[in-house]
């Protein structure tokens, strides 16, 4: 038996000038999980690594990643652990540029990790599977989205950013 | 409270709250939260052919007490038969080449991406979103996508982390899906915690 609507939007952004960070705060805990859509461009030059931090970084360096991505000339798969802040496509460029859909599960159960599964491109750089674990038993209340590096790179203005919150019966 | 900042070189700006809007044309079905015993098999039966396509989005590991990537298996209305086909592309890190594979007339859809197990001192674990169009079209066969992987947040075997895609097929009949199954492919359950949601999307 269907229970109702439970695809909510929660905020958005669209950035009106070059950002080094976006953040998301006060989520609400009534969702069972959250979706991050991202459209982003890089200030020049390409930025390594697209990132999220969750609460600030509260719970330290328990973040893990394995990705599966593709150039289009080649292929591979990599890995982080013990990580201060989750990562998704490892590169996205001046330009276009880059999509992410962020999947955020079990975000607000205090009883589990996190698992985020993510599929995301960049015009410039190729295509990308990420699983990212964090291991805390905390709900997420807040995301920041970043570029890893270089210092100071950051998110073109347009780029935009839309959270929404997915609610199981 | 602000729901939304930006931070700049050129400073901070307040973002505006959105109002929730809420829409119908996407449909929590049923969910599977599993209690501490452990659940074997988690079926959603009696799936309404009333909307356009199906997403299962999964958080969940299996109850071994090793350390031991375990991938999971679906199955459509019940058919045990060799009914299913799919192919399947993983990354395991460490700068491997991605593993690919595929399974033809085999009597489920296996999910190599693979579910996280029980690791002492923590809870390893998978997710996966999976994506089923046109499931009560009577007229054409179905297919599924699915994307995921799992993390064991340490151990090695026989990876510390898969990340991967599958995309596969049933060929039992036409039918329209009414049931979906999902188990280990070991003979382990799914352990406490893990909460596998259906839902309708409307087209």
């Amino acid at each position: 038996m269907a229970a109702g609507p439970t695809y909510v939007p929660i905020n958005n952004t669209t950035l009106s000038s070059s950002t080094n960070v976006v953040t998301f705060s006060s989520i609400p805990a009534t969702y069972t999980d959250l979706v991050l859509v991202c459209r982003m461009a890089a200030t020049s030059p390409a930025a390594n690594a697209f990132k999220l931090d969750f609460n600030s970084g509260a719970a330290g360096s328990v973040h893990s990643q394995t990705n599966l991505r593709s150039d289009g000339s080649t292929t591979g798969s990599s890995r982080e652990q013990n990580e201060a802040n989750a990562r998704f496509l490892t590169s996205v460029n001046p330009g276009p540029s880059g999509t992410e859909y962020i999947h955020i599960l079990n975000y607000s159960n205090t009883n589990t990790y996190k698992n985020i599964v993510s599929l995301g491109g960049d015009v410039g750089y190729g295509v990308e599977i990420n699983n990212n674990s964090w291991r805390s038993y905390s709900a997420i209340s807040s995301i920041s989205i970043f570029f890893s590096s270089p210092t100071g790179n950051a998110m073109l203005s347009g780029s935009q950013f839309t959270l929404y919150g997915i609610k199981a019966a | 409270m602000p729901l939304l900042t930006t931070q700049s070189a050129k400073g901070f700006g307040w973002g505006k709250f959105a109002e929730s809007a809420i829409t119908s044309d996407y449909e929590s079905i049923q969910t599977i939260t599993v209690g501490s015993g452990g659940l074997r098999t988690a079926s959603f039966t009696s799936i309404p052919a009333t909307f356009k396509h199906l997403e299962i989005r999964l958080w969940g590991y299996s109850n071994r007490t090793d350390n031991i990537i375990d991938d999971y298996n679906i199955r459509i209305n019940g058919d045990t038969g060799y009914n299913y086909s799919y192919h399947f592309i993983i990354g395991e890190g460490g700068g491997t080449t991605p593993s690919f594979g595929n399974g033809v007339s085999v009597s489920t859809i296996n999910s190599s991406p693979c579910i996280g197990t029980v690791r002492s001192g923590g809870i390893s674990n998978g997710g996966a979103i999976i994506q089923i169009p046109d499931y009560a079209n009577t007229n054409k066969l179905k297919t599924l996508k699915l994307i995921g992987g799992c993390d064991l947040n340490g151990a090695t075997s026989p990876a510390p982390g898969r990340a991967g895609i599958v995309s596969g097929v049933w060929q039992g009949s036409n039918n329209a899906i009414s049931q979906i199954d999902l188990f280990a492919s070991q003979t382990y359950n799914w352990g406490q915690y893990t909460n596998i949601a259906l839902y309708g999307i409307k087209g």
